[in-house]
């Protein structure tokens, strides 16, 4: 089979099982509209990432590793110096006299705040080719369908 | 070990594929399906809770909040000696990428001490995983659900301890150099993946 062929097959496998885990969190969650929508938008992120992932294209040009960052590292201490504010900021907020959905969201943002401060410096995320980020954000489609379906579930 | 030819890359040059060598792909591979992994966790945890709010308590009821939120600034330090590792090897300094493997690995191991502090005086509070035991407030599925959660990552930090005194082992013998190091920086991804999923972690099982 010819390569590109073999790339796009392999794309249509996964655009329709992305697509059938968006319709299984719809029906985990029953028919309720966010479910729904998170599980189109899922299903639609994840199509576009698999297809674009798949689709043969030029090397990325732009350098990665130590000649992204230019031979420098990072400021990998003020970014600890971030992480232990957000996380003050986080203990604190929890026992604020706020309706519990504002703490909730205030601290799921937070959180996500912190993970992708560790993703993009610690983890170099940020120095990497294209493609790699397109393969480290490829989970999270599913993740999000995921936890909207169980979120959704009592209502 | 074959690592010298998977690291051969030039620098400015990439391989084709993913642009990464193969070591790193494997590992990012991996831990996606971590990803997973902790999201079927905190899935099963979301919907035992909203099925189930009486059975759970307010922040800081039971749960050690300011001695987890240390264990928590422990983590994150830990991640810093481990980046300051690869630093040092990345600037041919093999000095500190030992020393900086064994505080990290040090780090590693205060953190299991303090979770296991913490387990212990849960559990003599009657905050158990078992239902026939189980005396604290709120209801038994919290206390299933919290060693469920915390006792998974808590496997996570203890294998990436004993891989990261492996790598310190590997350092104190002179096996990484400036050119040729991707096992600190493989290392380094699971052990700062591993510090990300606490984060997520404290969040939602102390604070919410």
């Amino acid at each position: 089979m010819h390569e590109s062929t073999l790339r796009r097959t392999l794309s249509s496998f996964g655009a329709v099982g992305l697509f059938l885990g968006g319709a299984d969190g719809y029906l985990i969650g029953a028919a309720t509209v966010p479910v729904l929508v998170g599980a189109l938008v899922g299903a639609f992120i994840g199509t576009g990432l698999a297809l674009l992932g798949w689709q043969p294209r030029p090397q990325d040009e732009a350098p990665a590793g130590p000649a992204a960052r230019h031979g420098k590292q990072p400021n990998y201490v003020l970014i600890w110096a971030i992480l232990f504010v957000l996380t003050i900021v986080e203990v604190s907020v929890a026992f604020l006299a706020l309706a519990k959905v504002q703490i909730i969201i205030a601290l799921v943002v937070l959180a996500v705040w912190k993970a992708l401060l560790v993703a993009l410096y610690y983890m170099h995320l940020k120095f990497e080719p294209r493609r790699m980020w397109l393969l480290a954000a490829s989970p999270l489609p599913l993740a999000m369908i995921l936890v909207l379906a169980v979120l959704t579930e009592g209502w | 070990m074959s690592q010298s030819a998977t690291m051969a890359m030039p620098a400015g040059r990439t391989m084709p594929g993913m642009g990464v060598y193969n070591l790193k792909l494997g590992m990012w591979v991996f831990l996606l399906s971590e990803v997973m992994f902790f999201t079927g966790l905190i899935g099963a945890y979301i919907i035992l809770r909203f099925a189930h709010p009486d059975a759970y308590t307010d922040p800081g009821t039971v749960l050690n909040v300011p001695l987890t939120a240390f264990n928590t600034f422990v983590l994150i330090c830990s991640s810093v000696t481990m980046v300051k590792a690869f630093a040092a090897i990345e600037a041919g300094d093999q000095r500190g990428l030992r020393l900086w493997l064994l505080a990290t690995v040090a780090l590693g191991a205060f953190f299991l001490s303090v979770q296991g502090i913490e387990y212990f005086k849960l559990a003599s509070e009657g905050f158990v995983p078992i239902a026939s035991l189980y005396a604290a407030e709120g209801a038994p599925l919290y206390g299933a659900t919290f060693y469920t959660l915390t006792g998974f990552h808590g496997a996570h930090v203890t294998i990436g301890v004993l891989c990261m005194s492996f790598t310190s082992f590997k350092a104190f013998r002179g096996a990484y150099t400036q050119a040729d190091h991707g096992g600190v920086e493989i290392m380094g991804l699971y052990w700062h993946f591993v510090d990300l999923v606490w984060i997520i972690l404290f969040t939602i099982v102390y604070l919410i």
